[in-house]
């Protein structure tokens, strides 16, 4: 099991699976492809690297993060047009509504699909939004992404 | 990841700087802790440790591990003074102070009621530390409405963490841990997170101090 921390990406080949704990407003993004059993995960804090003071970890944005970790992918051998994403967390902690910054779970979550979308990558599944924190596991056997939350119990997609 | 240490100067504090620091924040939390032990009617005890440098994304570890339940308290300084305050309790801790503030056997994380309630005693505690630190260096300082929530220790605190990073790559933190007398299962960690600008900031009404 690979570990991986907030503003950090990585990729696994099956067994090793990929982990990231305890997503509130941050978003999860998976790419995986099924036919090389090769996956990888995203813990992105920010929408855009735009506006950003110091944009050198790629990891931290989505809009860097994703090509980025598409081009890691590459490196092990997966061909781009075989990836699948999925998307978890983007969650709004503590349901302020459209206030401010407070917002980012939300703006993560669309950031995502914009660039997943101009990339051209299927968007398979989702479970994002809510006020809740999750806990996010890609089996890189199947691509079946595991959730653990405290309070809504544990699903899978 | 690839991670160039743009603002790492923030790293070489000397010791007086770390001292002086600490006794700031020292002085915020001896106000708060009287707040606490006024508010329960027990004595309570603090002990802050040194300061510490992290890099955001690391803070949240600060505390325990990542998954942790808690209830979470975040409230921002505004005024003179930017920066945030985050109240910790583990689950049983919050269940404690729950118990004894609100004088039943009962508590339950997930009311809204309980958690409104944990949202004005992180006020309280945060109110008391940001008007010492006003007193003390004789400036404005408030503080934003509370919020709170039951949930993964960073789950709660990536949003802050998140709007702290937009600007620094690092983080100031006084980890502060808090035990209730005779209540051996109490306790709290009152995180202060300061960003560069206030660090110079403070650094330098220190020194106009000596």
């Amino acid at each position: 099991m690979k570990l991986v921390k907030m503003a950090d990406c990585a990729v696994a080949k099956s067994p090793d699976n990929l982990k990231t704990m305890s997503l509130g407003s941050c978003v999860g993004i998976t790419l995986y492809d099924p036919s090389k059993k090769v996956g990888g995960l995203i813990h992105a804090m920010l929408p855009s690297s735009e506006n950003a003071r110091s944009a050198n970890n790629k990891a931290k944005f989505v809009d860097t993060s994703i090509p980025y970790l598409v081009d890691e992918l590459v490196k092990y051998g997966v061909a781009k047009r075989r990836l699948e994403a999925k998307l978890v967390g983007g969650a709004d902690m503590f349901s302020m509504g459209n206030n401010g910054t407070i917002n980012v779970g939300r703006n993560n979550v669309k950031k995502a699909k914009e660039v997943l979308s101009n990339l051209d990558i299927p968007l398979v599944a989702e479970e994002t939004g809510g006020n809740y924190g999750r806990t996010t596991t890609l089996d890189t056997s199947d691509g079946t992404v595991f959730i653990r939350s405290i309070k809504e119990g544990n699903s899978k997609i | 990841m690839v991670d160039k240490m743009e603002n790492e100067e923030i790293l070489n504090l000397n010791e007086f700087q770390r001292d002086a620091l600490k006794e700031v924040a020292n002085i915020g939390m001896g106000n708060s802790i009287t707040s606490l032990s006024k508010l329960i009617n027990r004595q309570v005890n603090i002990h802050v440790p040194d300061l510490k440098i992290e890099k955001i994304e690391d803070v949240p570890e600060i505390v325990g591990s990542p998954e942790e339940p808690v209830v979470g308290t975040i409230v921002g300084l505004r005024g003179n003074f930017m920066g945030y305050i985050a109240i910790i309790f583990p689950e049983e801790s919050a269940e404690k102070i729950s118990q004894i503030v609100m004088d039943s056997d009962d508590a339950d994380l997930q009311s809204e009621m309980t958690l409104s309630m944990m949202g004005e005693v992180g006020q309280i505690l945060a109110g008391s530390y940001s008007s010492a630190i006003s007193d003390f260096f004789g400036i404005n300082t408030s503080i934003t409405i509370p919020y709170t929530n039951y949930d993964m220790v960073a789950a709660i605190m990536d949003n802050l963490l998140i709007e702290m990073s937009i600007e620094v790559d690092y983080a100031i933190v006084f980890d502060t841990e808090f035990t209730i007398k005779d209540e051996h299962k109490v306790r709290g960690s009152f995180l202060t997170m300061f960003d560069k600008s206030l660090l110079d900031d403070f650094l330098e009404r220190i020194n106009k101090m000596v």
